[in-house]
């Protein structure tokens, strides 16, 4: 009787493991993939949704966008990304030349590429007079230029009115062209 | 004639002047159909006239062996089992050539009293063969005795005697139950003399059948199958005798093809044709299945694995089912996806291009936003920072729209210290600057505080 009830038990096992593996085998075959499938599909229909409303909502700001782009295009134009750093640590030149200021250490930083822009960044080590620092500043941030002083570190010195500064500035300037597809 | 065609069960008899009986299991009141030869039949099933999943046919009582036997078994499977080693002792015939069948007709402490079918397989093969003959594979194979006995009892009552008559062409049926044991069974032939001159005869078996089963012989129950005009002789025989004589509802007997109706009495194998459907279905007689083993084991493993079949198409049905409902809906996204696709593609060049006017307009706005701010946080330093109050390092950072300012600085006292954010309270953007650590250090001739102080500038 015992013996009986066991090669029940064992075959009601065998059928409950087959049928187990056997949903297992189908649900990786059969099902898994339509689902990965039907995953990467809504994301893609979210994605698109997306773009298209914006779409939408840049056809709708297309004037107002235009009329602000016309006054600041001549402060953003074009041009190779080498030639851009070296106008933008010219324009520094131009201005710290004029002041009695001594600088230590001018250091170009890794640049940030954006979408439709990308900003150059540069960090200057300068010592001088608390007077020509300030004029430095002052110079920079009416310079018609799109620069900005990001960061700065302005230590006293042992001399009278003395400062050592360490600044980080930067830039935007256009990229040659934007990414393709992009919205 | 209207019947159903199409049947699960259905069972059938030969009879002796080789006309067929057929019952189909139906909802409604049993009904039998007669042809009139067996290719008659044949062709109904070839034709599929009539189409029957499972058959039962019956054997004639003659044909068998039975023998009632005591076996130390608590349930009849378990003796139907035993019988496989029982049946050699009471047969001089082996195992192998015999098909056996049983039922259970008394019990008594440990012992089950088994009424045993033995029927030679030479003579199984020869009726099935026949039966195979005319398109019929039969499913079960029973007794006749135990299709009538099935037939009587549909409204037996438990607690009192009964005794059933089935008036046959050339037989008289007789069995006595009592409180729905098994009965015990005679059969009288009826052949060569007239009904009146049995008379004698039955009456008496009638008596020590009824002695058998009762004391108070009106107390039990005497119910008759004969054919109509019959039946009030019938009734004049006992009428004495039993207090309760009945007259069961005979099956209707149809002819299948029109215009040859039976011209004798089928009384008897209508009544074993029908009683063989009901007892088909009657647990009582699971074991009394003629069939033998290695048929029955085919059977169940054709069984099985029609019912594996079945499961498995079923289940890669709903397999396909859930397939497809997956790939319908991830048609129906991409479908979306390129609709999306093709109202995004004529704006999608201008749409670009305003974004990144956006961008850079956003981009080149952030960089001119507080242009004097440096210049202003000096000015406001200068002007309103005390005289006891000397500045050694400042820190400006700008993230997001916040502007960090953090000052460390030198005061003659710790009040002067102190007092240095009220004193900027007035300064515009310098007003909310705060202290957040000032230490007295000594020094040669006095001591100075050096302090530490913060001032965030939020939503520049």
């Amino acid at each position: 009787m015992g013996l009986k009830d066991s090669k029940k038990r064992e075959k009601l096992l065998a059928i409950v493991t087959a049928a187990i593996l056997g949903s297992i085998f189908l649900f990786t075959i059969i099902i898994d993939p339509q689902l990965k499938k039907h995953n990467a599909l809504s994301s893609r229909l979210c994605q698109l949704q997306l773009e298209l409303t914006m779409a939408r909502g840049n056809l709708l700001i297309k004037d107002r966008i235009e009329k602000a782009y016309a006054q600041i295009e001549p402060l953003i134009a074009e041009q190779g990304s080498q030639q851009q750093i070296s106008d933008f640590t010219r324009l520094l030149d131009q201005i710290y030349s004029k002041l009695n200021l001594k600088i230590r250490s001018v250091k170009i930083l890794p640049v940030a590429n954006e979408n439709y822009y990308r900003k150059l960044t540069i960090r200057i080590e300068m010592k001088g007079f608390v007077k020509d620092f300030l004029k430095f500043i002052e110079a920079v941030e009416l310079h018609t230029e799109p620069i900005r002083i990001e960061q700065f570190n302005l230590t006293g010195q042992e001399a009278k009115d003395t400062v050592m500064a360490s600044m980080i500035i930067s830039k935007v300037v256009s990229v040659e062209n934007g990414p393709a597809g992009e919205i | 004639m209207k019947y159903i065609n199409k049947t699960k069960w259905a069972s059938a008899k030969i009879t002796t002047a080789g006309s067929v009986i057929l019952c189909l299991k139906s909802a409604s009141e049993s009904s039998c159909l007669y042809f009139e030869n067996t290719e008659q039949l044949a062709e109904a099933i070839r034709k599929k006239r009539i189409h029957v999943k499972n058959w039962i046919v019956s054997v004639p009582d003659s044909l068998c062996i039975t023998k009632t036997i005591d076996l130390p078994a608590s349930d009849i499977g378990q003796a139907y089992k035993m019988l496989e080693f029982e049946l050699s002792s009471y047969l001089p015939l082996p195992t192998e050539e015999l098909v056996y069948g049983c039922l259970g007709v008394s019990k008594n402490d440990n012992l089950l009293k088994v009424s045993v079918y033995t029927l030679k397989l030479k003579t199984l093969k020869g009726i099935l063969a026949k039966f195979k003959s005319f398109g019929i594979s039969p499913s079960k194979v029973m007794v006749d005795s135990v299709a009538i006995q099935s037939w009587f009892s549909q409204d037996r009552n438990n607690g009192s005697g009964q005794i059933d008559l089935l008036f046959g062409n050339k037989h008289l049926f007789i069995a006595a139950a009592k409180d729905g044991s098994f009965p015990m069974h005679q059969e009288i032939s009826l052949q060569g003399s007239s009904l009146e001159s049995q008379r004698e005869q039955v009456t008496e078996e009638i008596s020590y059948l009824v002695a058998e089963i009762s004391a108070d012989k009106k107390q039990s129950v005497l119910k008759i199958a004969a054919k109509n005009d019959i039946q009030p002789e019938m009734k004049n025989w006992f009428k004495e005798k039993f207090k309760t004589i009945a007259f069961p509802k005979l099956p209707e007997l149809n002819s299948f093809a029109k215009g040859c109706s039976p011209e004798n009495d089928f009384t008897f194998e209508s009544i074993v044709t029908d009683g063989l459907l009901k007892a088909g279905e009657d647990s009582d007689f699971m074991f009394l299945n003629l069939l033998p083993g290695n048929v029955l084991k085919r059977a169940g493993q054709k069984q099985l694995i029609t019912n594996a079949v079945v499961t498995s198409v079923l289940g890669v049905f709903v397999v396909l089912c859930l397939w497809l409902n997956f790939a319908v809906m991830n048609w129906r996204t991409q479908r979306a996806c390129q609709r999306i696709s093709k109202e995004i593609a004529p704006i999608k060049h201008i749409a670009s291009d305003v974004e990144s006017k956006r961008q850079k307009v956003k981009a080149i706005q952030a960089q001119l936003s507080n242009r004097r701010q440096i210049s202003d946080i000096f000015s406001q330093l200068y002007k309103y920072s005390p005289k006891q109050i000397s500045i050694s390092q400042m820190n400006y950072s700008l993230k997001a729209d916040t502007v960090c300012l953090d000052i460390k600085g030198q005061a003659d006292t710790l009040s002067s210290a102190f007092e240095y954010s009220n004193a900027m309270k007035d300064s515009g953007l310098l007003n909310n600057i705060q202290i957040i650590n000032a230490q007295q250090i000594p020094k040669p001739g006095g001591s100075i505080v050096e302090f530490k102080a913060e001032c965030t500038m939020r939503g520049i």
